[in-house]
């Protein structure tokens, strides 16, 4: 093996039994894969739920065999496909901090010197001899991740467990693993969904699909395809053949779409939302009421586009129509989005889908200051306008 | 920067592997361990007292069934003694067995999510149960004197308990491994131990048992490994004879541990993908 190669993977494969209506059926999840992961770099993996990104970690950190091929991996292995495994509520955070750290393959003397950078890190200071049911969720998550971040294996296997925490943790997270890998020369391989945190962190990026690596090389140019492919499939999606509906039906949202310059979005575009309904069943429409509730990556409620708190009233809607949505400047920073949509017809909730639409809005110059970086926090660009009052004071 | 070398192929592991991984990870059992134990007598009032408790009230009904109903002749030797010297056995082997035949399927939350020894988490469970019988011990020593009985005998007991520990942590892994695809077996283990609890000479003599089944089929009962290996200790401690046949019992519990452990190891492949 190469001496600047990490993980060495060779035609890699994967194939689990899934058992349906009593038969047996196969299903590979890898479909030979080959890549030499270098060392001392962090390494991206990205693809779309399904594609085999989880399995190859999976395979990676031997929680799963494969089917056929082979790995060689130079150096120990640590992997982190969640923070606080074996966490037990009823011990306290000191006893949970060894009981963690020999799960995930520390020895004793080595948690014994960790152990006052795994408390200062997390931040739970006195309340380390409490058990940790009394902790709040985030103090709970802090440790957690800090006997997670105070790890020094050669080769570090990382999933999606950015997801947790609060912003200023995670970014503290991300400088951690940022250091480990140019420090320690450490050999980081990191699963996320989160593709500023891919762009941000990593030197090279495997787009896996389908069990198939489709590209693999720039974060930038990966991210960017795959971003491309991504929005390409969702931004057409039809609607109409989801079953999972609320509302008392006759009418429904069939299609959403985004209208814009350029094939994905961005920050400060003119962009447009297609809006295609059909209202077959419903004999007299007075009053249309769409109401698209818009939601981060984390679930959280940002806005609403509603064409009645617009005061728009589509009084003259038809039974069968598209109505458009204009947004001057797209005011959305980087970022995953979805939205649920709501029609209101006559008063009545006639057509409720959750997650009935889900995009990606890239970095953009909102303010066409050419000041962009939004990336330590996601949130919302709002149209400003400064001014000198006085300059005597 | 460490020079180890992992190579991952579609064989997974052999028990060479398995069993040297298990080695190279005494923090882990320790861990494992010490979280049982701390684990155990959170929020109870009584804590500790709790395993002084169980065995003085599991000794007291074996008394009133086995002594005062049922009237079982020990012989010379006094009914609490001989009826304490086979339950501290009989509660370490209940529990070793029990605990390592489920340790896999409470634990699959954790399979799932990472990698290691897993022998370490039955193994740990041997340890754990170190400490009841540790106090089901000086109730021994405590009723031995009481009864004049002398203490040499007792020194037999590392070797009886690492015997008893072989067949409980080997019958265990090997429900824990058939356990992974037939979950049936955990509704079993409850139910077959209490049966097996009445069919082992724990508050009666052995002899009472090979009786029923004539001379020529005595050996049958050693194939109960609590058997032979609880009248060994009997035959030291109480300087009773104890039939040769009772090496059948001793000899069976390393061949169960390996059992178990290959049936483990066969079955360790397949744990991520069916937990």
């Amino acid at each position: 093996m190469m001496e600047n190669i990490g993980i060495d993977i060779r035609q890699l494969q994967k194939e689990y039994e899934i058992k349906q209506d009593g038969r047996k059926q196969k299903f590979m999840a890898l479909k030979g894969i080959s890549y030499a992961i270098k060392k001392g770099k962090i390494t991206g993996i990205i693809g779309s739920n399904g594609s085999g990104k989880s399995t190859l970690l999976k395979i990676l950190s031997r929680i799963t065999y494969p089917t056929a091929g082979r790995v060689e991996i130079s150096g120990n292995v640590a992997s982190l496909l969640e923070v606080g495994t074996g966490f037990h509520p009823e011990l306290s955070g000191r006893q949970n901090i060894f009981l963690n750290g020999a799960i995930l393959g520390m020895s004793r003397s080595e948690i014994k010197s960790k152990f006052d950078d795994i408390v200062s890190f997390s931040g739970v200071g006195e309340f380390i001899d409490t058990p940790v049911k009394h902790y709040s969720s985030g103090m709970y998550v802090r440790l957690a991740f800090s006997v997670a971040a105070n790890l020094t294996p050669d080769i570090l296997l990382v999933d999606e467990v950015l997801a947790v925490g609060d912003a200023t943790f995670q970014q503290k997270c991300l400088e951690k693993m940022n250091d480990a890998s140019m420090k320690d020369q450490r050999t980081v391989v990191f699963v996320s969904h989160n593709m500023s945190a891919i762009r941000q962190l990593c030197d090279e990026v495997i787009w896996l699909k389908e069990g198939e690596i489709v590209q693999a090389g720039d974060p930038d140019e990966v991210t960017m395809d795959y971003l491309r492919h991504m929005t390409t499939l969702s931004r057409e999606k039809q609607l109409h053949e989801r079953t999972d509906r609320n509302g008392v039906g006759g009418a429904r949202i069939t299609k959403l779409r985004w209208l814009g310059p350029t094939e994905i979005l961005q920050s400060g575009q003119e962009v447009a939302l297609e809006v295609t309904y059909r209202a077959e069943e419903v004999k007299q429409i007075e009053n249309l009421n769409f109401r698209l509730n818009i939601f981060n990556d984390n679930g959280e409620f940002l806005t609403s586009l509603s064409n009645q708190m617009a005061n728009a009233n589509l009084s003259e809607a038809g039974q069968n129509g598209v109505c458009l949505c204009k947004i001057s400047k797209l005011p959305l920073a980087e970022g995953n989005y979805y939205i649920t949509s709501n029609l209101f017809i006559n008063g009545i909730l006639c057509d409720r889908v959750d997650r009935a639409f889900s995009f990606q809005v890239l970095q953009g110059d909102f303010y066409g200051s050419g000041l962009t970086n939004f990336k330590k926090s996601a949130g919302v660009y709002i149209d400003q306008h400064w001014s000198l009052l006085n300059n005597e004071l | 920067m460490s020079k180890s070398k992992t190579i991952i192929t579609p064989e997974g592991q052999n028990i060479r592997t398995t069993l040297l991984e298990l080695w190279q990870a005494p923090a882990l059992i320790r861990a494992f361990a010490s979280r049982d134990l701390h684990v155990r007598y959170a929020q109870t009032y009584l804590g500790f007292v709790w395993s002084i408790i169980q065995p003085l009230s599991g000794l007291s009904t074996l008394f009133i069934l086995f002594f005062k109903i049922a009237g079982i002749e020990t012989g010379k030797v006094p009914f609490l003694a001989f009826a304490l010297s086979g339950l501290i056995f009989w509660n370490y082997f209940n529990y070793l067995l029990s605990q390592s035949a489920s340790a896999m399927v409470a634990m699959q939350a954790m399979i799932k999510k990472i990698y290691l020894p897993r022998l370490s988490i039955p193994t740990a469970k041997a340890l754990v149960g170190l400490v009841d019988f540790g106090v089901g011990l000086l109730l021994l020593v405590g009723i031995c004197l009481f009864y004049n009985i002398s203490l040499y005998g007792l020194l037999v007991f590392p070797l009886v308990l690492l015997a008893i520990a072989m067949a409980a942590l080997g019958i265990g892994l090997t429900i824990s491994a058939i356990s992974l695809r037939y979950r049936d077996l955990q509704q079993i283990i409850p139910f077959a131990l209490q049966l097996l609890f009445f069919l082992t000479p724990v508050a009666y003599p052995t002899r009472m048992l090979s009786s029923l089944l004539g001379n020529d089929w005595t050996w049958l009962v050693y194939l109960n490994p609590m058997t032979g290996t609880l009248e060994i200790f009997r035959g030291f401690l109480f300087q009773s004879p104890w039939a040769a046949e009772a090496l059948i019992s001793l000899a069976l519990c390393p061949v169960l541990l390996f059992i178990g452990i290959w049936s483990f190891v066969k079955a360790d492949k397949k744990m991520a993908d069916i937990v």
